[in-house]
């Protein structure tokens, strides 16, 4: 009797489990992004979204990165000044990963020719988990992705930190000065590219050859984090596989960058003024190197100067 | 790997909170197994050892003071029991004996509190005690660490001693029971602060594991992770936020009041759910330590519902030893020749409760608003306990009763600016940010702050809905369980697959709601840190 009883609960323990377990894995195969593990699947999913807004093979130019991307390239200003169609597929704290999956949704839709990469994200956690050494919980994570893309709901909210019509750049009013040593990048210590770095600097560069696209590695002006030793390396990086790379840290005097008025977190990011003077140089640099197209007075783009006519955002 | 470098990696994972994976997928389900492996009168050893590693694994090396204060424990309850069993005695003599031993014992345990969580606080108040008299004397920050759970161990193993000396229970002769009774893992962050007697049936029978008390102690985690995951959790971040922005607005002081004290509630007690189910799963029956607090008549009435344990021990081991104390009844002698019986009879009480509310603030830590708290809860009973006769004239001259919905009411309106404002203080930075949170919600409330900073508190629209639904989710249980409607037997009688579509539907919702994983920050417990 009491062997029968076992014997049944056991069963109903058994069935109960693995009745959940197929749950579990149904929901993972719905809820699992194509285009490989990434960490911020909200983040991602809502470039996405906004991005594929985009007048299909429109943008020329895909910024893509961190924080530091849509603080410092103004896809706008790019327009009015080189003519050059541009979109920023970036987010706070967007990890490396994060950025090579955007880069490859975006040809879904477009057929950029330029893709540029700001290089704060590389010398950040790159890793699609939480935290790349937590193996058991990683582990869960891979047998079941539900519980990484949990959230994934969330990005049925529009990312209201972001105008469309500024095409992923954020402008912003803030502006604390940088009170630190003029030759910042000769503090800190040395750093060398991480392995999961290097695994999706890769990726995105094998991705960039099959395409035929250009990567451009592009260092934006960062008086806090960047030092020589992390552009060291990625020139090094860049001389070896025959890319483009841009330490704009190394150009602050040609872009007339000052860090008193030209930052908006004491040395962190640029701030407005700021990104007027790092997208006029990007601008010219990219007109200068790859032959892109001037979009201004084309049809299709009759919005983008309407855009900054209504915001007032440029004279 | 050398076995430094196996045990920082091991602490490099591990979280201490009960609601990782660590917890439920490895470390809960190890224990388990040994435990059923091994042969029943053995259990409890298994239980001490899985015990002292899960602390190991936090506190590290500072596992060892709780084994000195668990041996210190079992030693001295056995000199106290020898002078009970000791009929050679005189009863004077027997209880002197007692007394000293009981002092020594509990004032040491008391002594290593002190120094491992409060020497800081007292140097640093005592240098700017002195400044003010221009006396100088810098004290440097000793920083000293205590292991998890040293609050609520200390406090259990005084209640023991003094449960031994009071011959309530008798003194264990086995050092690794008396271990385990302080070390339990799962009570050993957060409590509930158990007594020797009520748990030690359970604790030590090494009752197997069986099907009943498997599914219903997962069943009251899952209930935690529930309250922890989708409520307090999500509401981390914007209470945080709310707090570094109090100053700027009264509405958003009191948006952070209000978040801060449905997050602890829900904090807290969810972690106590998992800790009541980690030990079900054992056999383990521990103590409740919530019962509807917002369901509460007064302040009084609410910490007889809120942090239960640690009530019934303040009432235990200082309210009633404080009421009886030969000094305090002679000064309510003294009272009532100068201010007649109606004052002496508030006299006695007033003192032991200033004391249990002086102490339950020291208790949550080193922090004056945590020393403000217990008075404020102090101040408030003491004129609750004053007008608690006229009120209840005044109701009756209305011809109302407690019962009247208006009474009702204004009781549960009072009691909810009550507990906001004392949480508000709780969690204020400091005692002067408290109090500036306090002034600006009634001299500048501006609303139109808290609206226009609402979006910047890192939390989505649908984290906003996923708390609102959670919680009245949460208060219609609270219902059910306040006016004990038996709905634990009428889902029993609900069919087998409708009982299991609710226990996966709750499942996914912890899974695809709760706020862990990638694009949040952990929260910590709460009360693992006092």
């Amino acid at each position: 009797m009491l062997k029968d009883r076992l014997n049944n609960n056991i069963i109903k323990g058994l069935l109960f489990a693995g009745i959940f377990l197929c749950i579990l894995l149904a929901a993972s195969f719905l809820i699992k992004p194509p285009f490989g593990p990434i960490y911020n699947i909200v983040q991602v999913d809502q470039d996405i979204d906004s991005f594929e807004e985009e007048t299909p093979d429109s943008i020329d130019v895909v910024f893509a990165g961190n924080s530091e991307v849509y603080r410092t390239f103004s896809p706008l200003q790019l327009f009015l000044e080189n003519g050059i169609s541009s979109y920023c597929m970036s987010g706070s704290a967007l990890r490396l990963c994060d950025a090579t999956a955007l880069v490859k949704k975006a040809f879904d839709t477009q057929s950029p020719k330029v893709v540029v990469l700001e290089a704060d994200a590389i010398f950040s956690e790159a890793d699609p988990h939480k935290d790349a050494s937590a193996l058991p919980t990683n582990f869960i994570e891979d047998l079941l992705p539900i519980f990484h893309y949990h959230i994934f709901y969330k990005a049925l909210e529009p990312d209201l930190s972001k105008e469309q019509g500024l095409k992923g750049f954020v402008k912003t009013d803030a502006a604390v000065p940088y009170e630190g040593p003029e030759d910042y990048m000769s503090v800190g210590e040395q750093v060398r590219i991480n392995s999961i770095s290097l695994k999706y600097l890769d990726e995105l560069r094998e991705f960039c050859e099959k395409k035929q696209v250009p990567l451009v590695i592009a260092a934006a002006p960062n008086a806090k984090n960047w030092t020589y030793s992390k552009s060291d390396s990625l020139k090094e990086y860049a001389e070896k596989y025959g890319l483009h790379f841009i330490d704009l840290n190394l150009h602050l005097e040609d872009m007339g960058i000052d860090w008193k008025t030209d930052t908006m977190d004491a040395g962190n990011h640029v701030s407005f003024s700021g990104s007027k003077k790092t997208t006029r140089f990007i601008g010219d640099y990219l007109k200068n190197n790859f032959s892109l197209p001037d979009r201004r007075g084309e049809p299709g783009y009759e919005e983008w100067p309407k855009v900054n006519e209504e915001l007032e955002i440029y004279p | 790997m050398s076995p430094g470098q196996f045990i920082e990696c091991l602490r490099s994972w591990w979280d201490p909170s009960y609601t990782t994976w660590m917890y439920f997928g490895l470390f809960l389900p190890a224990v388990l197994i040994i435990y059923s492996a091994v042969k029943r009168e053995y259990r409890y050893i298994v239980l001490l050892f899985s015990s002292w590693f899960f602390l190991f694994s936090i506190s590290g090396w500072l596992t060892l003071i709780l084994v000195l204060e668990s041996i210190w424990t079992w030693k001295a309850a056995i000199l106290i029991q020898k002078v009970n069993d000791d009929t050679s005695l005189k009863h004077k003599e027997k209880a002197a004996k007692k007394k000293k031993l009981l002092l020594i014992s509990v004032i040491s345990l008391i002594l290593i509190l002190f120094l491992l969580k409060y020497l800081d606080f007292t140097g640093v108040n005592i240098s700017r005690l002195l400044s003010v008299f221009r006396i100088s004397f810098e004290w440097k920050l000793l920083n000293l660490i205590p292991p998890l759970g040293i609050s609520y161990f200390t406090l259990e193993a005084i209640s023991y001693l003094t449960d031994v000396c009071r011959e309530n229970i008798t003194a264990e002769g086995q050092f690794l029971k008396v271990a385990l009774y302080l070390g339990f893992f799962p009570k050993l962050a957060e409590g509930p602060i158990t007594r020797f007697k009520e748990v030690s049936g359970t604790l030590f029978s090494g009752t197997s594991v069986n099907y009943e008390n498997l599914t219903s102690g997962y069943q009251r985690i899952l209930l935690g992770l529930f309250k922890k995951l989708l409520i307090a959790d999500h509401l981390a971040p914007a209470v945080d936020y709310a707090y570094r922005f109090d100053d700027k607005a009264g509405s958003i002081a009191l948006f952070a009041a209000i978040a801060f004290t449905v997050q602890e509630y829900m904090d807290f007690s969810g972690t106590i759910d998992i800790v009541i189910g980690s030990a079900r799963i054992f056999g383990v029956r521990l103590s409740e330590n919530f019962r509807q607090p917002f369901f509460a008549k007064n302040a009084s009435d609410f910490w007889h519902r809120w942090h239960i344990t640690l009530g019934t021990f303040f009432r235990d081991y200082i309210f009633y030893p404080v009421s009886v104390n030969k000094g305090v009844m002679k000064f309510t002698k003294k009272v009532k020749n100068v201010f007649g019986p109606g004052v002496s009879r508030l006299t006695a009480p007033s003192i032991a409760i200033f004391c249990v509310w002086i102490t339950n603030g020291i208790w949550h830590g080193p922090k004056w608003t945590y020393i403000f708290y217990g008075i404020y809860y102090f101040i408030l009973i003491f004129i609750e306990n004053i007008l608690e006769k006229p009120f209840l004239d005044l109701i009756g001259k209305l011809k109302m009763t407690e019962e009247s919905f208006p009474v009702k009411a204004f009781r549960s309106v009072k009691l909810f600016f009550i507990v906001i404002f004392g949480e508000m203080f709780f969690r204020a930075e400091t005692l002067g940010r408290g109090f500036l949170m306090f002034r600006m919600i009634f001299t500048d409330p501006r609303p139109g702050e808290l609206i226009r900073h609402i979006g910047d508190t890192g939390l989505y629209l649908l984290d906003y809905v996923t708390v609102l639904v959670a919680f009245l989710l949460i208060m219609a249980l609270n219902i059910l369980k306040e006016y004990n409607v038996p709905y634990r037997e009428k889902f029993m009688k609900l069919p087998l697959w409708l009982r299991w579509l609710f226990w996966y539907t709750v499942m996914l919702a912890v899974i695809i709601f709760g706020a862990y994983g990638s694009g949040y920050d952990a929260a910590g417990m709460i009360y693992a840190k006092f």
